[in-house]
């Protein structure tokens, strides 16, 4: 008799408890593909610490609107198939409201079909100027993409009296996008490209190569690629003694970067955006406090540095909430609030989105640096 | 000879000194990348000998090798007669751990299996890796510094030559092993024939789980003298092993004199391909040559030149 009592009321007590969350609040369920494994995975680590660290403080706050906001992570391993799966089932299986996410450019462009077939607001992580542009009405991207940096980079050449250059890029997506937009550009600086070979990512001696930039006329050698592509490069280049200002994507430009190749990086310029030297930026610039800010909460809640990738995902996530707190979680408002932003200071510029522009920031946000005794400094 | 390249003989001796500059560099290039793929099909050929394994996994020791010299010569600034073999030590346990899981004598494990079995165990390592060091791209500083050696123009980084001494002595030292000492000549005779081996008093089994040991050290070596030019990360080892199998495969699998020159053959063609053709095509006239190396000589350039399975008994049929 007892234990039926005893049953009774547990059957009593779940069901007034399930009744009671199903009208708690429901989350808002926000799908988050990161590349989490692989050589890049530190860029998706990055991102998905501060979605974490900025959800948890969110949902300390109230969340939105008294509604939790709540993070579904999937690996996308760097792999157009994988992304595109996680992205379907996202959508299909976890029923999310809006997309933060996808980390690297050769990710990001296979998924875009599916995000506006479905009509998922997805502000995406990576660079390539082919996410926005076209403008595609569903997705929107944080990062500074190939388009601003190079013409940051080649104005401040054609400033330099630099006229005739060498390219070096690696035969993936990033190398290819810093190519054809350098190669795009470039007369409209008075550049010529007098050099232009491709190496891979696998490659660990590239002498060969750039051995062959000795016997043509460059003034200068730009190198766009990424991960250790970069650090291998300015290690042959110092090696062989080719004597040409050395110019590196952005990518190149990070502590590891110097890290790996001491000495060698010395007077290595490269375009990139003012995360890493945020505290020599003027106080007047608004970007200063929004970066140190976020780098100090990062340092404290994980006890190790962030990186610039991680301030993409920031900038998605402030984005997204504001749109959030704004339109709530219909789509077609949510979307609409999301093109809407206006003078949003963030980690990689001041975003204003529009109809015509899903970038949103500006040549202004990106800064010439010069590697000197271990650090970047601001160049002008 | 037209008249105008007699006239300005300054312009020829110009364009014959670039050239060579250009080829001193581009063979530079290939011996040290060569000798880092010739030691990577070293230990594939060690393995493949004794038990007729092919060892993805191979590039893992790599890996590790260059991983623990991170952690131990660059960041705790042991010396290094402490760390390097300290970290050959590491290597071979896990060498000899994989020994224990892939080779299972008398059990009839098809060689596909065991394959999978050394894809798993290579995917395995470089997991592990990602947990107990990170997923950054790691280096530590050369053995004799920075400071790049000149001959008529071109350069090549000191390490460079480290790692082409260590080659030549590694190669040598295996010749001298497998044809003066009584357990290079046991394990030759295991590879030729293991029940034979085995009745003639050979520990098969402990030849096999030297010969792990052996194929670790090797790769372990090749990660602690490649690491300050090529960096090294937790994912780079099946790449290696691709490679290394593929050179292992155009020397002709099985023959250690085999591999040293597929390696090389391998690094020549991506090297001269990228000075004389263009980088950009570079893996294609790679493959290009390869394919049809093995296309005419199917058990690749120094492979036996036995006929083996339906070719023996078509032979037999005569």
């Amino acid at each position: 008799m007892r234990k039926q009592v005893v049953i009774l009321l547990v059957i009593l007590l779940s069901v007034t408890l399930y009744t009671f969350s199903a009208h708690a609040a429901e989350p808002i369920r926000i799908g988050s593909p990161l590349l989490l494994s692989g050589t890049g995975a530190y860029v998706g680590g990055a991102e998905k610490d501060t979605l974490e660290m900025m959800a948890a403080d969110l949902n300390k706050a109230g969340g939105i609107n008294g509604r939790p906001i709540e993070f579904i992570f999937y690996d996308e391993e760097g792999k157009p198939d994988v992304a595109v799966s996680m992205v379907k089932r996202l959508i299909q299986k976890d029923k999310v409201s809006a997309i933060v996410g996808i980390s690297t450019s050769w990710t990001a462009l296979p998924i875009i079909p599916i995000v506006e077939k479905d009509e998922i607001p997805t502000i995406i992580l990576a660079a390539a100027i082919k996410i926005v542009d076209p403008v595609k009405k569903w997705v929107f991207k944080t990062p500074a993409d190939d388009r601003i940096v190079t013409s940051k980079l080649l104005s401040y050449m054609q400033s330099q009296g630099i006229k005739r250059i060498a390219l070096m890029s690696t035969q993936d997506g990033f190398g290819d996008g810093g190519r054809s937009e350098i190669t795009a550009q470039a007369p409209s600086f008075g550049i010529s490209i007098v050099f232009d070979d491709k190496y891979t990512m696998q490659d660990t001696d590239i002498t060969p190569t750039l051995s062959k930039i000795k016997k043509t006329d460059a003034q200068a050698v730009i190198n766009w690629s990424s991960q250790r592509a970069p650090i291998i490069l300015t290690m042959n280049y110092r090696q062989i003694g080719l004597d040409l200002p050395l110019y590196q994507s952005h990518a190149a430009f990070s502590k590891d970067f110097l890290d790996a190749t001491g000495k060698n990086s010395e007077g290595v310029k490269t375009a990139a955006m003012k995360f890493y030297g945020a505290e020599k930026l003027p106080d007047s610039d608004p970007q200063k406090k929004v970066i140190l800010g976020y780098q100090e909460a990062y340092k404290k809640k994980y006890g190790k540095e962030t990186n610039q990738f991680g301030g993409c995902a920031l900038d998605g996530f402030n984005i997204l909430v504001a749109a959030l707190k704004k339109a709530g979680d219909d789509k077609n408002k949510l979307r609409d609030a999301i093109e809407q932003t206006k003078g949003y200071v963030g980690i990689h510029g001041v975003f204003n989105y529009s109809p015509t522009d899903h970038g949103g920031i500006s040549k202004d946000s990106i800064l010439m640096y010069q590697a000197a005794g271990g650090t970047w400094n601001i160049i002008k | 000879m037209p008249q105008d390249m007699v006239a300005s003989p300054g312009f020829i001796s110009h364009g014959i000194t670039t050239m060579i500059t250009d080829i001193i560099q581009a063979i530079f290039a290939a011996l040290s990348v060569g000798s880092m793929y010739a030691l990577v099909a070293l230990g594939v050929t060690l393995i493949y000998n004794s038990t007729n394994i092919i060892n993805f996994a191979q590039g893992e020791f790599v890996m590790l090798g260059g991983m623990t010299m991170v952690t131990l010569y660059g960041q705790l600034k042991w010396p290094l007669y402490l760390s390097i073999p300290a970290t050959i030590a590491i290597t071979v346990l896990v060498g000899m751990g994989l020994m224990k899981v892939s080779y299972r004598p008398g059990k009839s494990t098809s060689l596909i299996t065991v394959l999978i079995i050394t894809i798993g165990a290579s995917l395995f390592i470089s997991g592990s890796a990602l947990h107990i060091w990170d997923a950054d791209i790691h280096r530590f500083e050369p053995f004799s510094g920075e400071i790049p050696l000149k001959l008529l123009g071109a350069a090549i980084a000191p390490q460079s030559l480290w790692i082409i001494g260590l080659t030549v002595l590694v190669v040598v030292l295996l010749v001298v092993y497998f044809q003066f000492t009584i357990y290079g000549k046991a394990m030759k005779a295991c590879a030729l024939d293991r029940t034979a081996a085995s009745m003639l008093g050979i520990r098969v089994k402990n030849m096999v789980l030297l010969s792990f040991a052996m194929s670790a050290a090797l790769g372990c070596v090749a990660g602690i003298i490649m690491t300050p030019l090529t960096m090294v990360d937790y994912n780079g080892g099946m790449l290696l092993a691709i490679k290394g199998f593929s050179a292992a495969m155009l020397g002709g699998m099985g023959s250690f004199v085999g591999a040293v020159i597929g390696g090389f053959v391998f690094s020549f063609l991506e090297s001269f391909a990228a000075t004389f053709v263009t980088s950009r095509l570079k893996e294609l006239v790679t493959f290009i040559v390869i394919i049809n190396v093995l296309l005419f000589l199917p058990r690749g350039i120094m492979g036996p030149r036995v006929k083996e399975g339906l070719e023996q008994e078509e032979v037999l049929g005569d």
